[in-house]
């Protein structure tokens, strides 16, 4: 479910009200929990907002799909209007004049206005002008709302009701601000109403369960997506559950016992269809290396073929075999084989 | 075309500035110290590009002409490059500034006259048996947007009065109306990059059509600009041959390869912080289906026996279709 985050409990009454939400016992108090969402009210500010939305996803864990941050902003030039609805895009951090270098970005793909949360009000013309190079809106908690999905993983979306622009800021207009919350409140709820069915959720894919038999290490299952990923890429419709790809499963599961070395083979396969150029260095140089293997030298070289360097390791336990090895140099053209490195090799 | 300009203060009334204003459209122009307080000081998304690009003109200060790196050119001469333009309105997308700047706003420079100082100083220090040669482009592309940036006519009269140094202008573009109305010089390059069609618009995203930058080269060989080609980067499919037959028979059609100046070939290749970039702003790119490796300079590339087998296929290409062998050089390649 989502967990939907307002620094103020007035922004958050149509909600509170009209969905019946109810108070969830916890230690940071102000969460509610909702038959569809969430709700948080983290109090006004950076820290305020960062703690107690860390504290939630920490409390929540998977519970929490996503994170959608509703509130209120300032404008900083007249390209907006008051009481509009923006979809935030970029969220940048300002303390004072001081930008902080790292930003975020919400998941939502059309959201086209950036915005600054501060962690002041914004009342002088010279910090307008310092912070309207880098987004037209400010306001005080999404940036930290969106630290926080970053580090749990969550999707973020962020939605400011412009209230005023901020060079026509007064005190009359900051108390006309707070004594409005209710009002913006509900048109934040009728939005949310509106957008509800339309927001993406983001889903962890899950493993293949045609793979049973097959045994992966951590770095193993990195290397099958990234391997499934640039096959789909390659070829659009590639995937495991595909005729070819099944019987390939099938065949391995009956030649190869070891789960391992199913997997490994399944892996290799996989390079190999990816990128056939692979395949053919591969077999010219266990071509070249031949004479060196009948010999019974075990031998390595660099995998990722930028050397050419070859490790040759031997037992010996007779004379026969020192005359087998040296019969293997002998037959290993070592020219041949730095050929394959330089690339003169037919393809 | 801009959502923001942003202009230092100190070059409100600079005419080149003036002249970039008169032409590029903006919603909004606001005025401040200097590029570097505002530029690169925040994390901005590189795909923003596509929806929200600002520009800022201002003076560049520090270093204006650096020394490139080995295997740059044509060897046997000293390389430099120059910085008149951070970032570029083209989406390539294997591009190295995706990870390089942490904005991909534009940048216009407009102290030439810095540059070309320090460029002098360098040509004064050149031992004479050299050609010292310096590259636009190295941030930017030298003739996408030179309409605007009115710069070109600026160093054709510097390298006309230096003819032993040399210029290379580097592009994807076919606008070449900078410089069709000036007088060609022998120390002047015009190059373009070139990739079979496909790949162009694949990869080469908003750039100039191959079919157009052909035309363009056509036009200024006929004008008796020289030419230079980069076949960079080379990006494998399981058709790359053909596709690069096919390039190269188009080529000859536009300028016979005995007349290009030089020809480099480069394997795509990434640092570390673009290829990162990359796969997360392209993660859909067919790059991907390709298989790198960390190689001899810490560079993400292909495996070596790939590579030089890319590089020579294609010279052999090259000579079979009339291109000249000691002409034809590899870039970044060890």
């Amino acid at each position: 479910m989502p967990l939907l985050i307002f620094a103020h409990r007035g922004e958050a009454q149509s909600f509170l009200k009209l969905d019946n939400l109810i108070a969830t016992n916890t230690l940071f108090g102000n969460l509610y929990t909702g038959s569809d969402y969430y709700l948080l009210i983290t109090g006004e500010g950076f820290h305020c907002a960062l703690e107690k939305v860390a504290a939630c996803c920490g409390l929540l864990g998977q519970k929490i799909d996503r994170l959608i941050n509703f509130g209120i902003c300032g404008s900083l030039s007249d390209q907006y209007k008051i009481g509009e609805i923006i979809s935030l895009r970029t969220i940048y951090f300002a303390h004072g004049e001081k930008l902080q270098f790292k930003s975020f970005t919400t998941a939502d793909n059309s959201a086209c206005v950036d915005a600054l949360t501060v962690t002041e009000r914004v009342l002088s013309p010279t910090l307008e002008s310092r912070l309207v190079v880098y987004a037209d809106l400010v306001e005080r908690e999404a940036w930290a709302c969106a630290s926080v999905a970053n580090l749990f993983k969550h999707p973020f979306y962020s939605y400011k009701y412009i209230t005023d622009r901020v060079a026509n800021n007064s005190q009359e207009i900051c108390q006309h601000i707070k004594d409005s919350a209710e009002h913006y409140g509900q048109q934040l709820y009728q939005f949310y109403r509106s957008l509800r069915q339309t927001v993406p959720v983001e889903r962890a894919t899950l493993a293949p369960p045609m793979l049973e038999g097959f045994y992966f290490t951590a770095s193993q299952q990195r290397k099958l997506a990234s391997l499934l990923k640039s096959l789909s890429i390659k070829v659009p419709d590639f995937s495991l559950a595909q005729d070819q790809s099944r019987q390939l499963l099938q065949k391995i599961r009956e030649h190869t016992a070891h789960p391992k070395h199913r997997t490994q083979e399944l892996l290799e396969n996989l390079e190999f269809q990816l990128n056939p150029f692979k395949k053919v260095l591969t077999e010219r140089i266990h071509n070249r290396l031949k004479p060196l293997e009948e010999a019974h030298f075990q031998v390595s070289y660099d995998k990722q073929f930028e050397s050419d360097q070859l490790k040759l390791t031997a037992s010996i336990d007779s004379t026969k075999q020192i005359m087998q090895l040296i019969d293997g140099l002998k037959k290993f053209s070592w020219e041949d084989y730095q050929k394959i490195f330089t690339g003169q090799i037919d393809v | 075309m801009f959502e923001k300009v942003l202009i230092e203060k100190g070059v409100l009334d600079h005419p080149r500035a003036i002249s970039i204003l008169e032409k590029v459209k903006y919603k909004t122009l606001l005025e401040i110290d200097t590029i570097d307080d505002v530029f690169n000081r925040v994390k901005k998304p590189y795909l923003q590009k596509r929806s929200n690009l600002n520009l800022f003109i201002g003076r560049k200060t520090g270093s204006l002409v650096k020394e490139a790196p080995a295997a740059y050119g044509e060897s046997g001469h000293p390389h430099y490059y120059f910085i008149h333009a951070y970032n570029c309105f083209y989406e390539c997308d294997y591009c190295y500034l995706q990870g390089h700047f942490h904005s991909p706003d534009l940048v216009f420079f407009i102290n030439h006259e810095d540059i070309a100082s320090e460029m002098l100083t360098i040509i004064n220090k050149t031992p004479d048996h050299l050609k010292p040669c310096f590259h636009a482009g190295e941030f930017s592309d030298s003739l996408a947007l030179s309409h605007l940036s009115g710069e070109i006519s600026f160093y054709f009269n510097f390298f006309k009065n230096h003819p032993r140094a040399m210029l290379e202008l580097r592009t994807k573009s076919a606008n070449t109306r900078a410089l069709e109305d000036l007088t060609p010089l022998n120390n002047i390059i015009t190059s373009f990059s070139l990739s079979p069609e496909q790949q162009i618009r694949e990869h080469d995203l908003k750039t100039a059509p191959l079919k157009a930058r052909l035309a363009a080269i056509s036009r200024l060989h006929k004008k008796n600009f020289p030419i230079g080609i980069h076949l960079d980067p080379i990006i494998y499919n399981d058709h790359i041959v053909d596709e690069y037959q096919q390039l190269i028979a188009e080529l000859k059609n536009a300028i016979p390869l005995e007349k290009i100046n030089y020809i480099s070939l480069g394997v795509v290749r990434f640092t570390k912080d673009v290829f990162h970039q990359m796969q997360k702003n392209y993660p859909n790119s067919s790059i991907h289906a390709g298989e790198f490796i960390k190689s001899f300079d810490g560079k993400i590339r292909y495996n070596r026996p790939m590579r030089l087998w890319l590089l020579q296929k294609i010279k052999d290409l090259l000579v079979h279709s009339g291109g000249q062998s000691d002409k034809i050089y590899l870039c970044m390649e060890d």
